[in-house]
């Protein structure tokens, strides 16, 4: 198991290698440059520009800005923001916490729903719960996130101002930061003002990121129900006289594996995918820094985010087959008697 | 891992069957099915609500026709997820096969750019190729086919490697077949059930991709509607007009909805079992 | 002078004994401003110089030499008054009760050392190219008198200086300038305290010299959703909003209002003389005819923007009442352009679409064939400067109040391989910008700006169209705030719960 751990390891490191060679040419294909952007409508000679590029080391061939950026990205330093002149890092750092807190509060509420959801389905299955319940998942799975996002927007937001339309915390709360992440910051400090204010700023946008994570984590752990509820240990069980609720215990333990698996795998997307979401609500995540970025070709902030984004993703993936070998025993087994 | 898919009622199967049939009718007859010149402006008839006297859907910011640019708006959809589903499909497949049927470095050096490519988050990836394409129906077309083919190359290299150890195969490569008839007459007709349901699925995904790089101002053309730049352009009037955000999106998402109605009971027809967690979504 | 000076140290006067006396009274809340765009770095001498919202931002923590005021003209703020000897040596007498927040004094050696740093080759300074084409010199010629020697007669150095935010020599000197841009300092109403992402947040300066401000503490963040904004305003998150389109103003009831300020902006179609059509001047001609400008700003802007008949707005100097301009009439206009046959792309940003859109639907109406393409905006930009657009919808803003500043980027025929835009160049024209440039006498350069806008009106390298007003959401809660058309917020005398 150590071996498989170290083999994805050096994988990973490869896989961003690649991510980091493809992001760099890719920024640097699109057409503008970050110089003729911020000075807009300044009038300024060509010569200025040309001193501008090369303060910014853009004048020199993209291998050799390649190498520089690579030797001190290992280093930990992604380099300094073009527009903002601050070390990239202090502009991914809160970002990266804010897609997170995000994140975290999709998959949560997800699993909530989900879960329940999946069980009760299974139970019935092939009757109107489960029935509705299959329609619900579809509807979630084919509702385009950004949608979603508006139409709660317009109808929560606009028409019955519930929750905002936007943004993560309101300015007056007066919330310390600590961690980064605004929930656990207002319990910290005890600022209930705060907490309700960041619950509230997170309803809509969790909702709308979870909308099609609920949907995959309910057909597939409903699936994985009702095929175990088939398998032969069920039936033994169930021979013994285990009551119901411990019978469920049992088979809920057992389609974990591959529910964790797809919600790793989603959690893993959601870091990169709620781009539009982020601008949808305005929500201060890597997402909404990245689109940001590139419109002003800032490509420090373009790279170290989706290094950052991509690194998170693998990582995610790594944790999750761990936790998939740790959670599954046939793999266990399996392992140990290789 | 094992998943029992939804079996729907056939009516609703049905029902997304003929929705999907009237996309693509609408899609081909769009020029002459619309009421009205879906560009027509009439700036003194502005951001008049649904049910408007001779704008049944109420008309935009520049008093266009809202059901006319909804119906003109089929196209682009329509267009766009065949050609990038089919595309990809074609390159994924390729790929996996050549991948999965050679093996050794060259399958892993594949597979690592494969993952690399997967953990790029992908409408990143479609942005920036839009971006450095410029905008325009085949550059949108090409950024979602970049985007969207690795997830091929996974699926159909995994089933490759243990198809090829399988008796078929082995016989033939023992009566002297060679190995690309054998990857093509063999090999391909095994794997492309899963890959056509991967591929329905993938269709509402383009569909939904190709909106939001309009919704982000990276769509197809600025002077043919579509409706994710329909969005785009009515997000801005959530409180003063909702009809122009709404529509087109309800149009998204019931399209979406019906191909994946259709996907979903075409994979519960064709293979029952199959795995669940092959495409990224 | 001796009197304005006297009323303007009256006003402040009276302003701040008036603030002491209010100040006591409410508690004290934080102003926020919500902005559609993100700033940049607010580093005086370091680029980016970044647009309009980060320079609201610098001029809270900055002063400059000079500030516009509502009708665009360079005022005094730390140059008490000035005298032009033979021309070109600008003498300015500083103020000599300045300090920047770090206690460091304010004096003519400042003011040198700011200057040169620009000046200098090496410089990438905002305004740097423009300044260098200027100044000669500037020499210390007292504690608080600088004299600035330009090239040769230099109408346009006031208002050039009033973009110049100075920052302390000493400090910049002692900590650098990547230190300085993140906690710059300067001399101006208010302190930065810090930034967190999209938003800075800065504090009272009790010690300004021109009387502390009304508000503690104020507040810049970043809102980009305009329904966001709004949602924000009326929560009284924030108690200015700006960038409302006209669209939007229905929205502002309630608790909030809009306020609007004159726009300084000029919104125009470009066409690309090298390219046919556009090389035709019958065809420009033709096509600055197509358009109903008073249906535009009525329909589009819902009446708050004005038609504009020439590339000038009223408040400019050079703008010319008495010209005739551009006009509409729609059958001249289709009579040459329906006998254009190939179609022409209109390449326009996200943020123009809407008119784009219009200009595109008035030309099919006159009988052009228009394809619209929608461009991002970095690869817009990159574009028009290369000249390489065949046409474009486009605006261009004129916070300087002087026609040179928009006519001399687009129209001078050495602006540049970064400034090819229409690729229209005309000698008669360099002839009239020179002469434009190098007199301070102002009855002249009017009379050399009617010649130039008359010439560009004929040659139509651009059709113009509008200049909108620019409107902000404002707060009921806030008291003794009005929008400048400067775009700097002047937040001093501003307060949330006044009243």
């Amino acid at each position: 198991m150590l071996q498989t751990l170290l083999d994805r390891l050096l994988q990973t490191v490869v896989v961003l290698l690649f991510v980091s060679v493809i992001v760099f040419l890719l920024v640097r294909l699109i057409p503008g440059d970050p110089v003729d952007i911020f000075l807009g409508e300044a009038t300024v000679s060509d010569e200025q520009r040309a001193m501008l590029r090369s303060e910014h080391g853009l004048d020199r061939p993209i291998i050799v800005q390649y190498g520089a950026f690579l030797a001190k990205a290992v280093q930990g330093d992604l380099g300094r923001s073009i527009t903002q002149r601050v070390p990239v890092a202090e502009l991914l750092g809160p970002a990266f916490l804010a897609t997170i807190e995000l994140v975290i509060a999709g998959t949560l509420l997800s699993v909530v729903v989900g879960v329940p959801i999946a069980l009760l389905a299974a139970m019935r299955h092939g009757r109107t719960a489960d029935q509705v319940t299959s329609a619900l998942a579809l509807f979630g799975y084919s509702m385009p996130t950004f949608w979603l996002g508006i139409m709660m927007i317009l109808v929560l937001s606009v028409h019955l101002g519930w929750f905002p339309t936007g943004g993560r915390i309101a300015m007056s709360a007066g919330l310390e930061r600590h961690t980064g992440l605004f929930v656990v910051d207002a319990i910290i400090t005890g600022n209930m003002r705060a907490l309700g204010s960041a619950l509230q700023h997170l309803v809509l946008p969790s909702i709308a990121l979870a909308a099609v994570s609920t949907a995959s984590l309910m057909q597939v752990l409903r699936g994985s129900l009702i095929s175990i509820s088939q398998e032969e240990f069920v039936s033994a069980l169930r021979a013994r006289g285990l009551g119901r609720p411990t019978l469920w215990r049992h088979m809920l333990r057992n389609a974990a594996p591959p529910t964790v698996i797809i919600m790793g795998v989603r959690f893993g997307s959601l870091i990169g995918g709620g781009i539009v979401l982020e601008t949808v609500f305005s929500w201060p995540g890597l997402g909404l820094l990245i689109i940001d970025a590139i419109r002003a070709r800032d490509y420090p902030v373009v790279q170290g985010g989706v290094l950052v984004m991509a690194a998170s993703f693998v990582i995610v993936s790594l944790v999750v087959d761990v936790i998939h070998i740790l959670l599954d025993p046939r793999i266990r087994q399996g392992e140990a008697g290789r | 891992m094992t998943a029992r898919r939804f079996s729907l009622p056939p009516l609703y199967v049905t029902l997304a069957l003929g929705f999907c049939l009237a996309f693509l009718v609408v899609g081909i007859l769009a020029p002459w099915l619309a009421p009205l010149d879906p560009n027509a402006q009439s700036l003194l008839n502005r951001l008049r609500p649904p049910l408007t006297e001779g704008h049944l859907l109420g008309t935009d910011v520049l008093g266009r026709d809202v059901l006319s640019r909804l119906i003109a708006g089929t196209r682009v959809p329509m267009v766009v997820a065949t050609a990038a589903v089919s595309l990809s499909v074609l390159i994924g497949v390729a790929v996996g096969l050549f991948s999965g049927y050679v093996g050794g470095l060259v399958d892993t050096v594949i597979m690592r750019l494969t993952d690399a490519w997967l953990a790029f988050p992908f409408i990143l990836l479609a942005i920036a190729f839009v971006a450095v394409l410029g905008p325009g129906l085949t550059n949108v077309i090409i950024a979602l086919v970049v985007s969207q083919w690795a997830v091929y190359v996974r699926l159909v290299r995994g089933q490759v490697l243990s198809l090829k150890e399988r008796e078929f195969v082995l016989s033939a490569r023992m009566i002297g077949v060679s190995h690309l008839r054998i990857a093509v007459q063999h090999i391909l007709p095994a794997i492309m059930p899963s890959v056509t349901i991967v591929a329905t699925l993938e269709i509402g995904i383009v569909i939904a991709t190709e909106a939001s790089l309009s919704f982000l101002g990276l769509g197809v053309s600025a002077s043919q509607p579509t409706w994710g730049a329909m969005l785009a352009e009515g997000r801005a009037y959530l409180a003063s007009a909702w009809w122009l955000a709404t529509i087109p999106g309800a149009a998204v998402f019931l399209v979406v909805l019906a191909v994946n109605v259709v996907g979903n009971h075409i994979r519960d027809m064709v293979d029952p079992r199959s795995a669940g967690a092959a495409t990224k979504a | 002078m001796l009197l304005k000076r006297t009323v303007q140290a009256a006003t402040a006067l009276l302003l701040a004994t008036v603030m002491a006396t209010t100040e006591a009274a409410a508690a004290d809340v934080t102003l926020v401003v919500g902005q559609a765009v993100r700033p940049t770095q607010f580093h005086p001498l370091l680029a980016p110089g970044g647009g309009r919202e980060t320079r609201a931002i610098k001029r809270q923590i900055f002063d400059a030499l000079v500030v516009q005021d509502d009708n665009l003209r360079p005022q005094p703020q730390l140059a008490k008054s000035w005298t032009i000897e033979n021309d070109v040596r600008w003498i300015f007498e500083l103020r000599d009760d300045v300090s920047f927040h770090n206690a460091e004094r304010f004096n003519a050696e400042t003011v040198k050392w700011n200057l040169e740093r620009i000046l200098d080759p090496n410089s990438t300074a905002p305004g740097a190219s423009t300044l260098r084409t200027l100044i000669e010199s500037v020499e210390v010629t007292g504690e608080y008198q600088v004299t600035v020697t330009t090239k040769s007669p230099a109408p346009t150095l006031l208002i050039t200086l009033a973009f110049v935010e100075l920052a302390p020599k000493n400090l910049v000197e002692e900590v650098g300038d990547e230190a300085f841009a993140a906690a710059p300092i300067g001399t101006g109403p208010f302190l930065f305290v810090s930034r967190d992402g999209s938003t800075v947040q800065l504090k009272r300066n009790d010690a300004y010299w021109g009387g502390p401000a009304a508000s503690a503490e104020v507040t810049f963040t970043t809102i980009p959703e305009l329904s966001s904004r709004i949602a924000a305003l009326r929560a009284g998150e924030i108690h200015i909003a700006d960038q409302i389109p006209p669209d939007q103003v229905v929205q502002l009831s309630g608790n909030v209002a809009p306020a609007t300020a004159t726009g300084t902006r000029i919104f125009f179609m470009a066409m690309n003389v090298n390219e046919p059509p556009f090389d035709s001047v019958a065809v420009r001609q033709a096509v600055a005819l197509a358009f109903d400008r008073d249906l535009i700003a009525q329909a589009l802007y819902g009446g708050r923007a004005r038609p504009l008949n020439q590339p000038a707005f009223p408040e400019m100097f050079g703008y010319q009442p008495d010209l005739a301009g551009f006009r509409y009439d729609p059958a001249a206009a289709r009579a040459v352009l329906s006998t254009v046959t190939a179609p022409v792309t209109l390449s326009v940003r996200q943020v123009d679409f809407v008119l784009a859109q219009a200009v595109a639907g008035f030309l099919a109406d006159a009988g052009l064939k228009v394809e619209l393409a929608l461009v991002e905006d970095a690869a817009f930009n990159d574009s028009i400067t290369g000249g390489r657009l065949q046409s474009y919808v486009s605006s261009w803003g004129v916070a300087e109040g002087d026609v040179d500043a928009i006519l001399h980027p687009h129209f001078w025929s050495e602006r540049g391989a970064n400034r090819r835009y229409t690729n229209y160049a005309n000698p008669a024209l360099d002839a009239l910008f020179y002469e434009g440039r190098s007199t301070t006498d102002s009855a002249r350069r009017f009379a050399v700006y009617a010649d130039a806008l008359r010439l560009l009106v004929d040659e139509a390298p651009w059709a113009v169209l509008v200049n909108p007003m620019d409107i902000y959401g404002v707060s009921n809660d806030l008291t003794g705030w009005m929008p400048s058309p400067t775009g700097m917020y002047r937040i001093n005398e501003a307060r949330v719960g006044g009243n």
